[in-house]
């Protein structure tokens, strides 16, 4: 598994703030923001609504029953003559891979984004075993040639100026020093086509996977994906086990809210259905095709009541760009491969909760990121479970203060009950008041200080949110 | 590597910890339509009979649509007119090669005549069943080195201006992908309204023939990127330009 830096979450956090490209990318955040709101207002929030609504009927369903759909799946894929990996570790995933490489003698393949690639530090693993595997989205091939982690789920290298990336082009493609963005996309575009054109294999992740047919949806807006599935002689496919959706038609539900979430588009530019490897009439593909199913710890989120509804997500980024707290830390900071408010339920329970302490705590628990999540995840709750878990568990885990307990219960009590909340909403406004400089809070009062004195505390909203969010839905645009 | 039981089982095993118990679903849950061919042919003949009823106010629609998601849109009018568009926007372009796929949409409009008399060669890309591996071959290097693919479409989704295509005997995977630039011939009865349109049609034939399709391509824009300062970038590892010609 990819190395696991989420215990130095603070320094890193402190570096990020320090550093203005960084906070200068991460301000750019909010241009995916207002495209996601723009993409609402087309369709109509009725529709958008009901889409969610649907979807996460489809995720709890399935998900209750997620032995049968896995089942059934891997039943289709042998069915068109594809072969499935049951991988319980990440080990056991890397392994299967590089045997499949090693049957084929295979010296180069091409990789399309995959998170769950990330996260069992694949590249890594085949490098050592001395097969050459290219990242082909521009933005992970940035960070591979730079040797660092993505900074965002969608976009990568988002915290990478121009400069540096002309300056790594130069340094490892020998390439032409140009600051022009299409330039750099060029070079890229170039250097990146020979790789398409020799490889002999091709690894993708998956975004969902039908079990009806089974069909993987790959969302690509490069086209990178459909190289890594149209020119190698083999493709290897890529799954954490809770990708999984039982039927053909619940693809529209899910493509539907994806990258609108994600981006703000109505669609990428590209979505390719895999069944299979080509079919034997067919003008090219790849002559096998592989499907790795990886649990890696997703069990221990399965089997948690108050967690299970994090396997809901399908990584659109959304709850990141809404973060206010990823809005200043960024990426890396969380020191695994999930960041944000997502990655701060994932990542402990996937490497552990002791080692990953800082993460439960990286959020003001506005309760942004749910409202935005297409899936609707109940994100500060799951939150607040991990850091009672934190604060009353084994000493290891042990964090809060008896003071933070109390006032964890308290929050606790105020998400759970809506009407309590508002009243407390209120209420907080009017104690701010006393404490707020040009609408910020640059200082709080001991014991809370710990919080303000690297950032300024988001003052509560004159006017809450979900009184905002009720004008808005009644005044939304329905075409 | 584990074996599917064992898998299987630790994932039971992790539901039993809630409340779900695993197992197969004893109820349809979420509801839906049943699985059965009937069912869905008679799902697919509501779905075109609504898109036989808006056509016109369809076309118009997709015609807007792919202008927002960066298509260029060449009205033709006939299947004759579609090819001489396509032998104009090669001229256009500076084109000197093409490739094309063998879907239904040529027989009717003879895009290869048009080019040639452009003076464009234009190479079809399906191989040669007497020599399968070496034509296959030099198909692949015809579509790499091709400044134009031509394809024809299988549906075209109005709502979001995506062509999509089953790659299949005559239809590579490549035409459409490695030219920088891709011109796709549309004809009316393949527009459809939304992707779930398009997704129904296709079930009622799979349901009947059995086969979902090795490979389905849905393409809505060119190829991009905003991955350097989220600039957007056109053209990075797919087309850079596509064109819709409409047949209509
Ligand atoms: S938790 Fe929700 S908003 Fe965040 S990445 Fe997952 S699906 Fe998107």
């Amino acid at each position: 598994m990819v190395e696991v830096l989420t215990h130095q979450f603070q320094k890193s956090a402190q570096k990020a703030l320090r550093d203005a490209f960084v906070q200068n990318s991460l301000r750019r955040l909010s241009h995916f923001h207002e495209a996601r709101a723009q993409a609402l207002a087309e369709i109509g929030l009725e529709r958008w609504e009901a889409l969610r609504e649907r979807a996460r009927q489809i995720k709890a369903h399935t998900i209750q029953h997620l032995d049968h759909y896995l089942a059934m799946l891997a039943e289709q894929v042998e069915k068109w003559g594809g072969k499935v990996c049951w991988a319980r570790t990440a080990q056991e995933a890397n392994e299967y891979v590089l045997q499949v490489a090693r049957r084929h003698g295979v010296r180069l393949i091409i990789k399309s984004k995959s998170m769950v690639s990330e996260e069992m530090g694949l590249t890594h693993v085949l490098e050592e075993a001395g097969v050459e595997a290219v990242e082909t989205d521009l933005g992970e091939y940035i960070i591979q040639l730079a040797r660092e982690r993505p900074f965002h789920i969608i976009a990568p290298a988002i915290h990478k100026s121009k400069e540096q990336v002309a300056d790594l082009f130069a340094q490892r493609l020998g390439a032409e020093p140009v600051t022009d963005i299409p330039a750099l996309a060029g070079i890229a575009r170039r250097a990146l086509r020979e790789k398409f054109v020799q490889a002999d294999m091709g690894i993708t992740g998956v975004n969902f996977a039908v079990a009806e047919t089974g069909t993987i949806a790959i969302v690509t807006n490069e086209g990178n994906g459909r190289m890594c599935t149209s020119m190698p002689r083999v493709h290897i496919a890529i799954m954490g086990m809770e990708k999984v959706i039982p039927r053909w038609e619940d693809l529209a539900v899910f493509l539907a809210l994806l990258t609108r979430a994600a981006t703000g588009q109505r669609i990428s530019s590209y979505v390719t259905f895999v069944t299979g490897p080509r079919r034997s009439d067919e003008e090219d593909g790849p002559e096998e095709f592989h499907l790795v199913i990886l649990d890696n710890g997703r069990r221990r989120l399965l089997e948690d009541p108050e967690l299970q509804e994090a396997l809901y997500c399908i990584r659109c980024g959304a709850c990141l760009n809404a973060c206010p707290v990823y809005g200043k830390v960024g990426g890396h900071a969380y020191g695994w491969v999930y960041p944000g408010p997502i990655g701060s339920i994932v990542t402990p329970m996937l490497v552990g909760l002791p080692k990953a302490k800082d993460l439960p705590y990286a959020s003001s628990l506005c309760g942004a990121c749910r409202e935005v999540c297409p899936l609707r995840i109940n994100i500060p709750h799951m939150l607040l479970a991990l850091r009672q878990r934190l604060a009353e568990g084994a000493p290891q885990e042990r964090k809060g203060s008896l003071l933070e307990k109390a006032l964890m219960r308290g929050w606790l009590f105020l998400v759970e009950h809506p009407w309590a909340f508002g009243l407390a909403g209120r209420v907080a406004s009017l104690l701010q008041r006393p404490l707020m400089r040009n609408g910020r809070i640059p200082w709080l009062p001991p014991p809370f200080n710990g919080w303000t004195r690297s950032r300024d505390f988001p003052p509560v909203a004159s006017r809450p949110f979900r009184a905002r969010w009720k004008t808005l839905t009644r005044g939304g645009t329905h075409d | 590597m584990t074996s599917r039981e064992a898998f299987l089982a630790q994932v039971r095993y992790a539901l039993r910890q809630t409340r779900g118990k695993g197992h197969a679903p004893a109820a349809e849950d979420p509801p839906r339509i049943p699985n059965t061919l009937p069912a869905w042919q008679l799902e697919a003949e509501q779905v075109r009979r609504r898109l036989l009823a808006q056509r016109e106010d369809l076309l118009l629609r997709l015609e807007r649509m792919a202008g927002l998601m960066n298509w260029k849109v060449v009205r033709a009018g006939t299947p004759q007119g579609a090819a001489e568009a396509v032998a104009q926007i090669a001229q256009q372009v500076g084109a000197r090669s093409a490739v094309r796929t063998a879907h239904p949409v040529f027989a009717r409009a003879p895009v290869e005549d048009a080019l040639r008399s452009a003076g464009i060669p234009c190479i079809l890309l399906a191989y040669d069943a007497h020599d399968p591996q070496e034509s296959r071959l030099r198909l692949r290097q015809s579509a790499i080195q091709a400044h134009l693919g031509i394809t024809g479409v299988d549906y075209m989704v109005a709502e979001t201006a995506t062509a999509i295509l089953l790659a299949r005997r005559g239809v590579s995977r490549l035409a459409s992908l490695t030219p920088p630039r891709h011109i796709a011939l549309v004809e009316p009865e393949q527009v459809v309204e939304t992707l779930a349109d398009a997704l129904t049609l296709h079930k009622a034939q799979f349901l009947e023939g059995g086969d979902p399709g090795g490979y389905l391509s849905l393409i809505s824009a060119p190829s991009r990127t905003g991955d350097i300062e989220q600039t957007i970038v056109v053209g990075v590892h797919g087309p850079q330009e596509v064109y819709l010609v409409a047949v209509w």
